[in-house]
């Protein structure tokens, strides 16, 4: 959230991240193409042709496995978060705290070791 | 509590390159200290290296504006409900 702030994005549309469909005007068109691919390809949905056609207007080869990537990588990370219970260290813990426009889901109740 | 110790850089007796990629890692972020994630990963120091050299040339440093880079990577962790 906090790159995502520090890069410009709003509350809101850092808060509409997870909508499907998403709301009418909020993104413009190259950040609708990217949310929508990214909720796809992280759900493992079938990248249709309007999906990536909407990339492929904004977007060239290289943007497209750049974004493709990113999404894996943050695939890649959830899941190291996932397995290994990684806590948020207080700096960004302090930094979000106030307002995160998403909820926080509870930490899974496992015990360790 | 996270299932890994958390590698300092500061510490003597973590492994060297460990310690670099940290310092690395800080350094480019701007950050005072690593974010966890990346102490935990330097639990095996090669990968760590591995995977911030390819985060650097696929999101850090990409083509992308900082606010397309993000969307993609915030949508990914949202529609995977981690909120690290």
């Amino acid at each position: 959230m906090l790159l995502g702030r520090a890069a410009g994005l709003t509350e809101e549309k850092l808060a509409h991240l997870g909508d499907d469909p998403l709301p009418e005007g909020l993104y413009d068109p190259d950040e609708a193409a990217i949310v929508r691919y990214a909720q796809r390809a992280t759900r493992m949905d079938v990248i249709d042709d309007a999906t990536y056609g909407a990339l492929a207007e904004h977007f060239d080869d290289e943007q497209i496995i750049e974004l493709c990537f990113t999404v894996g990588l943050s695939n890649m990370i959830n899941r190291f978060h996932a397995t290994f219970l990684t806590e948020v260290d207080p700096t960004t813990q302090e930094a979000l705290a106030p307002a995160c426009p998403l909820a926080y889901p509870d930490v899974p109740g496992s015990s360790v070791g | 509590m996270g299932r890994l110790p958390l590698v300092d850089p500061g510490d003597e007796g973590a492994d060297p390159l460990a310690r670099e990629v940290l310092d690395r890692v800080t350094g480019t972020r701007g950050r005072s200290v690593a974010p966890n994630v990346y102490r935990a990963a330097a639990n095996h120091p090669r990968a760590l290296d591995a995977m911030v050299r390819f985060g650097t040339v696929v999101y850090f440093d990409n083509t992308m504006s900082p606010a397309q880079r993000e969307l993609a990577y915030l949508t990914a962790s949202l529609t995977n409900d981690c909120h690290y």
